[in-house]
């Protein structure tokens, strides 16, 4: 693999692979600093690349591994979605559904959820990968994927109906 | 309105597919939508936003292929890292002889240092036995010096072959009258 089709084949994966790596690391600058230290990686094993049929599934793999390891480095303290949860607090409540307010609101309770729970709810309802591809790139089979993804998706549904129905009950 | 309801409820289970998946998000993204479904547009909403977040641009481009080129160029030319690597080794050896002069220079060496009995019988089984060694060393030495003796004695003995040598020359000068 040479320059050119570094950058046409794995090189336009650089989005994805950020918005993965910010997800998980919930820092910009960690996450720019580990997509280039990826592609680094990636580009010292060019010679393999070619092996993998689904290169961006393999590159999205390395990205879960590094920043995963990252975490773990950091021995960061996650907040999980418990008693002691903190829920956002809404600055102008009757705006619920203006799209600004509203997304904050969600971005705040997916980057509030554990670990694999946010994965996956980022590979599948926003990269839109496969349940397979998912599979593959956590290693836990597709049974488990779809228990995730349903715990996730409840998760982020039930807080947000708290929200919502705590905005009418008020009107 | 009821397909979608039931998707909702399929997404939530986590069994939804991709296609069906793309319907729902198609579905919320376009006006009318009931109140009693305000919350999964939002949602959805949301997760296209996503989609399209992308802060990285060409110039993130410019900065992987200009380390990758950079790369390239230092293994082509070792000799930086090597000239490097040859200054600090010259260094921590200085260092290392510095710290050396300190340590075991004698006005650094406090003597200060207490015996118990167990270490001082032992400094002096060591004392004892390295005096039994020097003596049979001394020993030794005087036998050694016998060879000497003997050295020069073999210079006197060679003497002779010149008593012999003379002998005959004499001879030779005034007949053999004797």
């Amino acid at each position: 693999m040479n320059i050119d089709e570094f950058r046409k084949e794995v090189l336009q994966v650089k989005n994805k692979l950020f918005r993965i790596a910010k997800r998980l690391l919930n820092d910009y600058e960690e996450a720019e600093d580990a997509v280039q230290d990826i592609f680094l990686k990636l580009w010292e094993n060019r010679s393999n690349l070619n092996k993998y049929q689904n290169i961006e599934a393999f590159a999205v793999t390395v990205t879960k591994n590094y920043c995963i390891d990252l975490l773990r480095k950091k021995k960061m303290k996650l907040v999980e979605m418990n008693e002691e949860y903190i829920e956002p607090v809404m600055e102008n409540p009757e705006k619920i559904f203006e799209s600004q307010e509203s997304f904050n609101i969600i971005r705040y309770l997916i980057d509030n959820l554990p670990e694999n729970q946010r994965l996956v709810i980022q590979l599948r309802d926003i990269e839109g990968f496969s349940t397979s591809e998912i599979a593959d790139i956590m290693n836990i089979s597709v049974g488990n994927v779809r228990v995730l993804l349903s715990r996730a998706r409840n998760s982020i549904r039930n807080i947000l109906t708290k929200k919502y129905r705590f905005y009418h009950e008020r009107n | 309105m009821k397909e979608i309801k039931d998707l909702i409820e399929k997404y939530y289970e986590g069994g939804t597919s991709l296609e069906e998946e793309k319907k729902l998000s198609d579905f919320f993204r376009k006006g009318d939508i009931p109140e009693e479904l305000q919350l999964y547009k939002t949602q959805f909403n949301f997760y296209e936003s996503e989609k399209r977040y992308e802060p990285l641009s060409s110039d993130f481009d410019d900065k992987i292929l200009d380390k990758i080129t950079q790369k390239k160029i230092i293994i082509k030319e070792p000799q930086k890292p090597r000239f490097i690597l040859k200054i600090v080794s010259i260094a921590a050896s200085l260092i290392i002889l510095i710290s050396a002069y300190f340590i075991f220079y004698p006005e650094n060496i406090k003597d200060d240092y207490s015996l118990t009995t167990q270490e001082q019988y032992e400094l002096e089984q060591t004392l004892i036995a390295l005096n039994k060694v020097s003596h049979y060393i001394e020993k030794a030495d005087h036998e050694l010096k016998k060879i000497s003796i003997f050295k020069s004695s073999l210079q006197e003995l060679d003497k002779l072959t010149y008593y012999e040598k003379y002998k005959k020359y004499f001879i030779n000068i005034l007949g053999d009258e004797s």
